[in-house]
């Protein structure tokens, strides 16, 4: 376990230590000397605009954390803890919302509430005779909406588990005790599912930080900067190399802002045992009856997945058919037309499937193994210092993926490629994002292990049984419904990861969203529509896969 | 019946030879000996932009005219890149460390290769020995870049939107346009509107002060899309245009103008890296796309050619713009670029404009 999470962190480590090499090198890294300095600290904070980006990112992110959580924690608790019908639909819903790239997202709702464009707001204004649009996307709180739509399933994942393992003892107590539904739930239930919720929160915030698709489509089009549009900026330089050491200087404050948050969490780790709902004793998570409130319920359900996923849906399909977007009329209807189908280049299409195939089995299968080890050894061993290795499995989610894809492309070329030749391979994307996912691993499997009382395992000790066997014989069945949902949900982001794969593509390691991203720059939304739609029906067998393993294995009465 | 013979006869000589020559190109022994080293590799790896395959299209019309022209059997092979001055890193840093470079075939702008000068990054080739009649001294430089296309400063705009018919950079400061255009966050082409033979640095910063309060937003170079939908009424510059001029072959309601504020010609141009895995398929792939088929393939995948060739699509429209304001493109070549730098700097002080402009 020590080993593996050793060995592993020496690699993480490298990757931001060879960023702050790039950031206090003054030369380019391959002229071959270079004084060292603050100068690109110092030209990139020597810029005021750069606290106006960093204020439009965190208030970007807090609108996305914001309404991420508003759809994902309420569906969580509707589907660990209320008797809704229909729950492994509601799963499956949920993943499917995975499956739409974001830039197609960010798209879809900026074709729908664009101020000049968006078709609600013509209809809004044609059908009320309104002068100005109602809506208007196309702003920080616009892009928040969408980050927060498509990162509600993230929420829901991370927390349903904890959800789903709390003690229904303690709920019952209360009930005993006179205590209302909210009552209850403000004081018992959501303080227990605290960890989860502050984890994903945490999570979240991070990724809505180094959000790069919704920005760069939605904000970059209307002059508003994000840290990652603006990272981009400053790496696609009008002459010459793009400019590392500014963007590595600049990626060092993501990389502290990040830091804070962790120890943040790792502050909360330190009272983890107070948090322990998963014991040896009689457990079994207590279902609350919806009754007439049902409807209620599926109210809530209906507007997130019409506005996250069936509004989108309809836009993309619609473009998917028009040589170029239009408002929905007689004269686009007569353009409606298969071309942009049958324009799309099944070669590279095949490689993209075979590659992100492979890549969808190996990355959370390797990335969940890692991270089971990490888990062990920062929540369960003696060792000193484990808690670093929390940090460590974190670093990776605090850079961003550009960042990261670009500062893994030259430490391959500059240091690995000499012994470990997988530049321009798969194996270079498996090793990037196997890096890159442990810290959503480790976060589900820290925060499962956190509800695991220490007494399971010091029973088995106590009858003679090894570490190993402990691990296999009571943790991992124990971790079971989170291993699965993790890998599933691995499995997807994979499938849809693009910004890592863009920096690290060549011919020989071709992802499909790759192929879907060339095929945007090369043809526009329409064709970009049509080859998504394609691929997200391709994906129809995993998400079956996914809602039958729901209902076989009982996840949701788990 | 002699006669009908004889016309029988001569046109199926022309038909002959026609046939010859649509299938194998005239070729110097240099460019045979060319062509047998790149069978020889098999492969030509092109890291470039999805563009210039026409998101892959491209690649087995390339392939397949490419060999026809001649009779090898070499397989173009795309490799979807990053940005010029990426690729270029790549190849820099993987020529530094001894490894072979990701493409056997770097396209850059005339502005990036001028920078990669003092990295000594690419290989000598005796090009115009390949093809004498097309592979002339305008098109070469220092017997290592070649000129691959023409880039000429301009605007596109929404045909539907617009009716004003914008000529001019400066058309669109008129208030009708203020918060509905777009531009590149990079300020691409204000380098040029900064060169000595343009604007000049001053006129240009005076101008982009003003022409920020009226940009509503960024594009991407390629998006056409956003001005065909009426996202924007305009994009000003427009990176050279080639996705405006696709979209607008496509029927979407957008139009393309070259503007003479900038009365000069920008080139794109193609090197194989001195690390370059397959170096003579590069040279021959070069070679091919300065063929009349190869620059016909050019514009229908890429829609861009070399204005220098009389069959170029492109050359038209830079004539009509030297013949309505009475001016000459002249050329801006790589050697040219080292004069532009006030240009460049203007260019930088332009972004931070742009950038202060933003919400």
């Amino acid at each position: 376990m020590f080993a593996v999470a050793a060995c592993v962190s020496v690699v993480i480590v490298m990757m931001p230590l060879f960023m702050l090499w790039l950031s206090l090198r003054e030369a380019h890294p391959i002229e071959p000397v270079s004084a060292y300095s603050f100068l690109h600290f110092a030209e990139v904070f020597g810029d005021p605009f750069i606290l106006k980006v960093l204020a439009n990112t965190f208030q970007f992110s807090i609108i996305s954390l914001a309404v991420g959580l508003f759809f994902g924690v309420p569906t969580a608790w509707l589907v660990e803890r209320t008797d809704l019908p229909g729950k492994p639909a509601v799963m499956t819903l949920m993943t499917i919302g995975l499956l739409m790239p974001g830039f197609a997202a960010a798209m879809g709702w900026l074709f729908m509430l664009h101020p000049r464009i968006g078709i609600v707001n013509r209809w809004l204004m044609d059908t009320f005779a309104l002068s100005d649009a109602p809506f208007n996307i196309a702003s920080i709180t616009g892009m928040g909406w969408v980050m927060g739509l498509s990162l509600a399933p993230l929420a829901f994942i991370m927390t349903a588990a904890v959800l789903r393992a709390l003690d229904p003892a303690l709920e019952e107590s209360a009930h005993m005790s006179g205590a209302g539904f909210f009552n209850v739930m403000r004081k018992v239930t959501l303080p227990l599912a605290w960890p989860g919720i502050l984890a994903a929160g945490i999570y979240i915030f991070t990724i809505g930080f180094a959000a790069f698709d919704v920005p760069a489509i939605i904000g970059w089009s209307n002059k508003i900067y994000t840290f990652s549009t603006y990272l981009l900026l400053q790496l696609s330089a009008a002459e010459g190399l793009p400019r590392y050491g500014a963007v590595s200087a600049l990626s060092m404050v993501v990389i502290f802002i990040s830091g804070m948050l962790i120890w943040w969490y790792s502050r909360l780790q330190a009272n983890a045992h107070r948090y322990q709902v998963v014991t040896g004793k009689g457990y079994r998570p207590r279902t609350v009856a919806l009754g007439r409130k049902v409807w209620l319920a599926w109210g809530f359900l209906g507007a997130y997945f019409t506005f996250s996923k069936l509004l989108p849906l309809l836009v993309i399909i619609w473009a998917s058919l028009l040589p170029y977007f239009r408002y929905p009329s007689a004269a686009a209807f007569k353009t409606v037309s298969l071309r942009q189908f049958q324009n799309i280049q099944w070669d590279m299409t095949l490689d993209g499937i075979i590659n992100t195939g492979i890549l969808m089995v190996l990355t959370p299968t390797l990335t969940l193994a890692i991270a089971v080890c990490f888990s062990w050894v920062v929540l369960r061993s003696k060792i000193p210092g484990r808690i670093g290795f929390d940090f460590i499995a974190f670093l990776p989610h605090a850079i961003p993926n550009i960042v990261f894809g670009l500062a893994a492309m030259l430490f391959m070329l500059f240091v690995l490629q000499r012994f470990v030749p997988i530049h321009g391979t798969i194996w270079i994307l498996l090793l990037v994002f196997v890096i890159a996912r442990l810290s959503y691993a480790t976060r589900m499997t820290n925060a499962t292990f956190m509800q695991i009382h220490k007494e399971l395992e010091e029973a088995a000790t106590m009858s003679g049984v090894g570490t190993g066997i402990i691990i296999w014989k009571v943790i991992i069945p124990l971790l079971g419904p989170t291993l699965i949902y993790a890998w599933l949900w691995m499995a997807l982001l994979t499938y849809r990861e693009l910004t890592l794969a863009v920096v690290l593509s060549t011919r020989d390691n071709l992802t499909l969203p790759v192929v879907v991203w060339n095929a945007w720059f090369a043809g526009g939304f329409g064709s970009a529509a049509a080859l998504t739609l394609i691929l997200m029906s391709m994906m129809v067998p995993l998400v079956a896969l996914y809602w039958w393993l729901v209902r076989k294995t009982g996840l949701r009465q788990a | 019946m002699r006669n009908t013979m004889s016309l029988l006869a001569a046109a199926a000589a022309l038909l002959c030879a026609g046939t010859a020559e649509a299938q194998t190109l005239k070729m110097t022994p240099e460019l045979k000996a060319l062509a047998a080293a790149a069978d020889k590799e098999g492969q030509v790896i092109v890291k470039y932009s999805s563009n210039f395959f026409d998101g892959g299209r491209g690649v087995k019309i390339y392939t397949d005219n490419m060999n026809k022209a001649f009779g090898t059997k070499v397989k173009v092979v795309w490799a979807p890149g990053g940005s010029m001055p990426e690729i270029g890193n790549e190849i820099a840093v993987s020529l530094k460390n001894n490894l072979p470079a990701p493409t056997d075939l770097y396209t850059g702008f005339s502005r990036n290769m001028g920078a990669f000068l003092k990295f000594d990054l690419f290989q000598t080739a005796p090009w115009k020995s390949y093809d004498p009649e097309r592979l002339t001294d305008r098109l070469i430089e220092r017997d290592t870049y070649v000129k691959a296309y023409s880039a000429t400063l301009g605007f596109s705009y929404n045909t539907d939107l617009v009716k004003s018919n914008p000529e001019r950079v400066s058309d669109f400061l008129k208030p009708e346009f203020k918060g509905k255009i777009a531009t590149t966050a990079f300020g691409a082409g204000f380098e040029q509107l900064a060169a000595k033979e343009a604007w000049g640095p001053d006129k240009t910063l005076e101008f982009a002060r003003q022409f920020a309060q009226q940009v509503g937003g960024f594009m991407l170079c390629p998006e056409a899309e956003r001005l065909s939908s009426g996202e924007f009424l305009a994009f000003v510059t427009d990176c050279g245009g080639g996705s405006m001029v696709k979209a607008s072959l496509q029927g979407a309601p957008v139009r393309r103008v070259v503007t003479p504020d900038y009365p000069m010609i920008s080139y794109f141009y193609h090197a194989v890296p001195k690390n370059a895995p397959n170096p003579n398929a590069a040279k021959l792939f070069i070679t091919y796309l300065h063929t009349v088929p190869g620059q016909l393939d050019m514009w229908e995948l890429h829609q861009n050619d070399l204005h220098l060739y009389p069959e170029s699509r492109q050359r038209d429209g830079i004539q009509a713009v030297e013949k309505k304001f009475g001016i000459t493109f002249a050329d801006a070549d790589i050697d040219w670029q080292d004069t532009n730098e006030p240009g460049n700097a203007a260019q930088r002080e332009v972004v931070k404009i742009f950038q202060a402009s933003g919400k």
